[in-house]
């Protein structure tokens, strides 16, 4: 996950089409990459947990949930505007996240995975039924300012966001944080007996990888004007899960590309497509069946093998893995 | 007031009896295969559907509700012997983590498959000819068919228990259970034993499924709730523990039928109070073993 | 009479009913190197375990210093200058070999709370030294999972070293290795020794190391200290030629 000159120009070229594309095409098609962006954001937020930390939770839908909730409640009864809301998301969808996190890190494996399910469906059950606050099933609407109502401007309003939550990843990805966190998911007795406290870690993990997630729902909410209760559903949990691992979680790219695939495949598949559960299902199947290291992890490797092939006598390189 | 709590609480208990014959499958996978088997859900529903279609055919007799208990559960025991044969064991040097994501990616197709062979729309089963009517406890009326629910509900898990006390299957399984690479090493055919234990569980999910279709209406998204909690069922039983799922299965029943009487929204909220708290005091579930 | 290092007072630890230690007393000097053999199950492991903050004794107290450090985590005693290497070499596979002495340093320097800076280029001089202390200077760039036993062992020597420790418990530095690469862990613990005066606590099967290296020997058999002394006494001694020395040991006497 080192920062190369390569990367940084591929991430560059990338923004910069991204900058422009409000010129190049329109509103409808804009819609579709504003979820792509927010969904870039939730998968890879939360794979500093799954793909950093090792961990494998199961319940980040709630942290999402809560990040719309906190723009819809905030407006519905304080009367804050959308932005303060988009602002404090991450605070509250990261108390929660670390409140949870203290609870579940002294378990592994499925457990954990069970654990925050098992938080996560309280969270929603609360949210669910308690109408006096949150409307139930209903949802609460949010009102976008008028500025918003401007496709183009909340799609830089969004662009900026993702970006910047996600080049906070990178750095910490890349910081010695993240070095304690791929330590830890490698070999949790060998990290604690260099001097780390391996749960604190996993709780700043968790609580990070939670509060980002929070901005990503409090866009999504925002971009829909509309907090619901189904956001925060298990079945919705799954939906960073399986873009993380179909993109590859050792390749911090791996998740973006991941959710814009299923993003974009979602779209097509529920407009065009009388069964797109049939689908998307088959699809996860067929990737997790096939290409175990994720889309990115494939390609990597295959790039690495093309080029040991044409240089037979390279030596192993730290450049020679996954 | 009493009696109706009585009445109420009847009804949980044949209630906790369904999600006790689904869950006990459901505990089984994952305390062996290790895997939270997210479709077994789905395979309660494919079976609930199935016993529809089975009845259906057969105008709703007696003898169409028994060939659907029998057949439905069959049907969906060789569809959950061919996901682990054809999916689940080709990933199994994996981690347990793909296996997850397929049981899930079945979940999608088995909804959307659900609806292509039987629509969207909402489905239900009538009692049994020779159940239909009621029972009187204590001057209330009792439907006859929660009965049949509850015997077969104890007969289930009497049958279980036999087999894991008393033959060399349920030997291996206990030990499973315990270290699964263990019973590797005393010369079991694993993956054997793991498609005859996914087989078993979801024979249990389309059993439970079958019994439950004459009760309240099937339609598409029963098997989320279910799997929740089942999952509940097997987090507060312990991994692998069919006493423990009994009667784990029995308190979130009851729970939940004396729920409704108090704050009918918030029912489904104090099973995950249960659950959470459990898991944070003995993580290994009530009667589990330590993990 | 050295002042002691790492003192083990009366320390017990059991499994259930199993006393895999029992009301053990052992000090380690500062500067001392000191062996404990044993057979096989003799609570060899065990008392590592208690000394390196993997188990919490079940009685007695452990000291570092002086101060009782019975029950504390495994990570807070890498601070207070306590390393160890594992029976089966615990290092970080997927790594290469500077990033896993990278990690160490930054852990054992509290590095690893930042967030923000990379960490890629950091520390690299006392990487290159610890690295050719363990004779791995030229390995640097290699995947740690691709090692050889005797590299892995070194290289987890050195993520040891890393955390710059007054003490280093060892579980059988040598298992597995060919006399070459022995002579050579030898050579580079005694360096270490001389030239930091870290204090060693090492068990170890092959007794041609223990006599090597030891300067002192306790001898453990069924959780309980039965010898202890220099290696000419303990060669001495009847009882541990019975209990251990005797099987299949007696020829090297």
């Amino acid at each position: 996950m080192q920062i190369t000159a390569k990367s940084l120009a591929g991430f560059a070229i990338v923004v910069f089409i991204l900058v422009v594309s409000p010129y190049l095409t329109d509103e409808s098609n804009l819609f579709v990459l504003m979820d792509v962006l927010i969904a870039i954001l939730f998968a890879t937020s939360y794979n500093l947990v799954l793909g950093g930390a090792g961990l494998l939770s199961f319940g980040h839908a709630a942290y999402f949930g809560l990040g719309a909730y906190t723009v819809a409640l905030l407006q519905a009864h304080l009367g804050l505007p959308m932005l303060v809301g988009i602002a404090l998301s991450p605070i509250v969808a990261g108390v929660f996240a670390l409140l949870v996190a203290l609870l579940t890190v002294r378990l592994s494996g499925m457990y954990f995975a069970m654990l925050t399910l098992a938080f996560a469906q309280l969270i929603y059950t609360v949210i669910a039924e308690w109408y006096s606050f949150t409307g139930g099933d209903n949802g609460i609407p949010i009102t976008v300012p008028d500025y918003f109502f401007v496709t183009a401007h909340y799609f830089y309003l969004t662009l900026g966001i993702v970006v910047g939550g996600v080049l906070l990843l990178w750095l910490i990805g890349n910081s010695p944080f993240g070095a304690a966190l791929h330590a830890i998911r490698e070999n949790p007795q060998r990290a604690s007996f260099v001097g780390l406290n391996v749960k604190l870690y996993q709780v700043a993990a968790f609580t990070i990888s939670g509060a980002l997630s929070g901005v990503a729902g409090a866009l999504s909410g925002s971009l829909h004007q509309m907090a619901f209760p189904s956001m925060l559903y298990w079945t919705e949990s799954a939906q960073p899960v399986l873009m993380a691992l179909a993109g590859g979680i050792h390749a911090f790219f791996g998740p973006a590309v991941g959710a814009a695939i299923f993003t974009v495949l979602n779209f097509f598949v529920a407009s065009y497509a009388g069964y797109p559960l049939l689908v998307f299902g088959v699809v996860v199947l067929v990737l997790v069946m096939a290409l175990p290291e994720g889309v990115v992890g494939t390609f990597r490797r295959w790039l690495i093998r093309r080029r040991d092939a044409g240089s037979r006598a390279a030596p192993a390189s730290r450049d020679a893995r996954p | 007031m009493t009696i109706d709590i009585l009445i109420q609480l009847l009804s949980g208990v044949s209630r906790g009896m369904i999600l006790f014959v689904v869950a006990s499958g459901l505990t089984l996978i994952f305390g062996v295969l290790r895997i939270p088997n997210f479709c077994h859900g789905s395979l309660y529903m494919l079976s609930a559907f199935a016993t529809y279609s089975i009845t259906t055919v057969f105008g709703g007799s007696n003898l169409g509700f028994l060939a659907s208990l029998i057949v439905a559960p069959l049907v969906v025991m060789a569809f959950g012997a061919a996901i682990e044969f054809f999916l689940l064991r080709r990933i199994s040097n994996r981690e347990h983590l793909y296996q997850l994501i397929v049981t899930f990616a079945i979940t999608l197709i088995v909804a959307d498959g659900i609806k292509l062979i039987w629509g969207g729309s909402y489905r239900s089963v009538s009692y049994p000819p020779m159940l239909e009517g009621s029972l009187s406890v204590l001057g209330r009326p009792f439907p006859q068919y929660y009965v049949l629910v509850i015997a077969a509900g104890i007969v289930i898990a009497a049958l279980l228990a036999l087999i894991i006390e008393r033959t060399r299957f349920g030997r291996v399984l206990s030990a499973a259970v315990i270290d699964p690479e263990m019973v590797g090493a005393l010369g079991v055919n694993v993956p054997r034993l793991y498609t005859t234990v996914f087989a078993l569980g979801a024979w249990l999910a389309g059993f439970g499924g079958a019994l439950a279709a004459p009760i309240g209406s099937i339609s598409l998204g029963i098997d989320n709730s279910i799997i929740i909690e089942s999952f509940a069922v097997v987090i507060i039983g312990g991994s692998g523990s069919i006493v423990g799922a009994f009667a784990a299965a029995l308190i979130i029943g009851i729970v939940q039928a004396l729920g409704i009487m108090v704050a009918p929204r918030l029912a489904i909220g104090f099973i995950f109070i249960a659950l959470c708290a459990v898991l944070l005091l003995r993580p290994q579930g009530l009667l589990g073993r330590r993990v | 009479m050295i002042a002691p290092v790492l003192e083990f007072d009366a320390v017990s630890k059991a499994f259930g009913g199993f006393r895999a230690v029992a009301d053990m007393s052992v000090s380690l000097g500062k500067g001392e190197i000191l062996a404990i053999i044993g057979p096989n199950g003799a609570g060899k492991s065990t008392l590592l375990n208690l000394g390196s903050g993997a188990l919490a004794p079940t009685s007695g107290d452990v000291r570092h210093d002086g101060n009782s450090i019975a029950g504390q985590a495994a990570h807070r005693l890498v601070h207070r200058g306590i390393a160890r290497s594992f029976q089966i070499t615990s290092i970080f596979p997927g790594m290469d070999v500077a990033e896993n002495v990278r990690i160490a340093l930054m852990a054992r320097r509290g590095y690893c709370r930042q967030f923000l800076w990379p960490a890629h280029r950091l520390l690299n001089d006392e990487i290159e030294a610890l690295l050719a202390q363990v004779r791995m200077a030229e390995a640097r760039n290699r995947l740690a999972g691709e090692l050889a036993a005797g590299d892995r062992k070194r290289l987890e020597f050195a993520i040891a070293l890393a955390g710059s420790p007054s003490v280093i418990l060892l579980d059988e530095p040598t298992a597995g290795m060919s006399a070459d690469e022995r002579a050579l862990v030898v050579e580079v613990l005694k360096e270490l020794n001389e030239r930091l005066g870290l204090s060693i606590l090492f068990t170890e099967h092959d007794i041609d190391m223990v006599f090597a290296l030891a300067q002192r020997i306790v001898v453990m058999h069924q959780g309980e200290l039965i010898a202890e002394g220099t290696p000419q006494q303990v060669r001495a001694d009847p009882r541990v030629r019975e209990v251990y020395l005797g099987k299949g040991h007696r020829a090297e006497m």
